[in-house]
């Protein structure tokens, strides 16, 4: 009982605070199961795979039903993501727990940093698209909810995106998150994707890359049931209470202390890393 | 697939539920001690541990269905190229699999 509620509780707070600050529940929840709780981290990694597969699944629907999510490019950029995610299974696997707790550390300072830096739209008008993008329709538009005005944009360099994106496969295959903090600058950076239209695509990418990683953690007897189930429960509703709260509250001072949080659990985990306590 | 994705939730919870019910989890304490998991002898001991990982199947599941759905409607569209990729995609993920191995 003691141990289904601790992780249940820690999963709300992991998800309800990663929606807040945009940057999904896995990067969350796998140090504080960790940090606080003394779970093994494979298992924690497991645990929170199928987390990700959760929210992704609930939210992909909303953001498919508004067209916000470009679903061309979401499955194109998944065939890399896929594979960088069991890419990455194998490499947590080969490397040990210190590498992998030390390489977690760097990403969750990596997402502080993210969080703070101020996003500019880079859209461009769809005539603009490079002849590949065109070719493929990669190129999409979806109704702002914001203006009421339909955006329609183009994209380019999709072919330099491409093996950007093994980047956030293997980081979710190896740390159990769901990748797209790298993949939204990824697509609004390079490929000028529209944050919006990149936060959905990421969302519905994510659900394929952790599937993949969650199959592998499967396989191998990681996601351990006792864990797992409270993790999925907690983070997906947590996630869904943070993603109602956070357009009336997300101010900057609240970013800050969000900011403050990650960098302790990065602080603790790179601890963690050095003195071998994993 | 929001309500694929809900009905597995609601399979944890209930899952989740039941284990807590039927006994034998691990205590705090125990937690930093749990090894992987042989789901074979998982089940002998905790018979309703099956409820917990339908709801965790199910979730892959439905994010598997929905690359599927992607395959039938591009094939609608009379577009092969995405709707061979979005098999491709089901294909690597069931070769995660082969992870059993390692």
């Amino acid at each position: 009982m003691e141990v289904i509620l601790i992780v249940l509780g820690s999963s709300l707070v992991a998800g309800f605070v990663g929606a807040m600050m945009g940057v999904g529940g896995g990067i969350v929840v796998v140090p504080v199961l960790v940090t606080l709780l003394d779970v093994p981290l494979r298992l924690a990694i497991g645990a929170s795979m199928v987390g990700v597969v959760a929210t992704s699944s609930a939210a992909a629907a909303v953001f498919i039903r508004d067209g916000l999510s470009n679903i061309r490019l979401g499955i194109l950029l998944s065939q890399v993501t896929v594979v960088g995610a069991l890419a990455g299974v194998l490499v947590g696997r080969l490397s040990g727990g210190r590498v992998v707790t030390g390489v977690f550390a760097g990403v969750l300072v990596f997402a502080a940093w993210v969080m703070m830096r101020r996003r500019k739209d880079r859209a461009i008008e769809p005539s603009a698209s490079g002849e590949l993008e065109k070719r493929w329709r990669l190129t999409g538009a979806y109704r702002d909810g914001a203006t009421g005005r339909e955006v329609r944009y183009g994209i380019v360099r999709v072919m330099v995106g491409l093996p950007a994106m093994i980047l956030a496969g293997m980081a979710s295959g190896m740390l159990g998150v769901g990748g797209g903090i790298f993949q939204v600058p990824i697509m609004d950076a390079v490929m000028y994707v529209p944050i919006k239209a990149a936060t959905a695509t990421s969302n519905f990418m994510m659900g394929i890359t952790a599937a993949a990683g969650a199959v592998a953690f499967f396989a191998m007897g990681e996601i351990e049931p006792v864990i797992a189930a409270p993790v999925v429960t907690g983070v997906f509703f947590g996630s869904v209470l943070g993603s109602r709260v956070m357009p009336r509250v997300a101010d900057t001072r609240l970013r800050l202390l969000f900011v403050g949080g990650l960098l302790f659990l990065a602080g603790v985990m790179a601890w963690r890393a050095l003195t071998g306590d994993v | 697939m929001r309500y694929g994705a809900l009905a597995a939730v609601i399979l944890c919870v209930v899952g989740s539920a039941l284990l807590t019910l039927d006994g034998g989890l691990p205590t705090h304490a125990q937690l930093s001690s749990l090894d992987g998991v042989d789901y074979c002898r998982w089940f002998e001991t905790l018979h309703v541990g099956w409820v917990a990982l339908a709801g965790l199947a199910l979730l892959v599941v439905v994010s598997v269905g929905r690359l599927i759905l992607c395959a039938v409607l591009f094939l609608g569209e009379g577009d092969f190229r995405f709707a061979i990729m979005s098999l491709l995609a089901v294909i690597l993920v069931a070769v995660a699999v082969v992870f059993r191995l390692v």
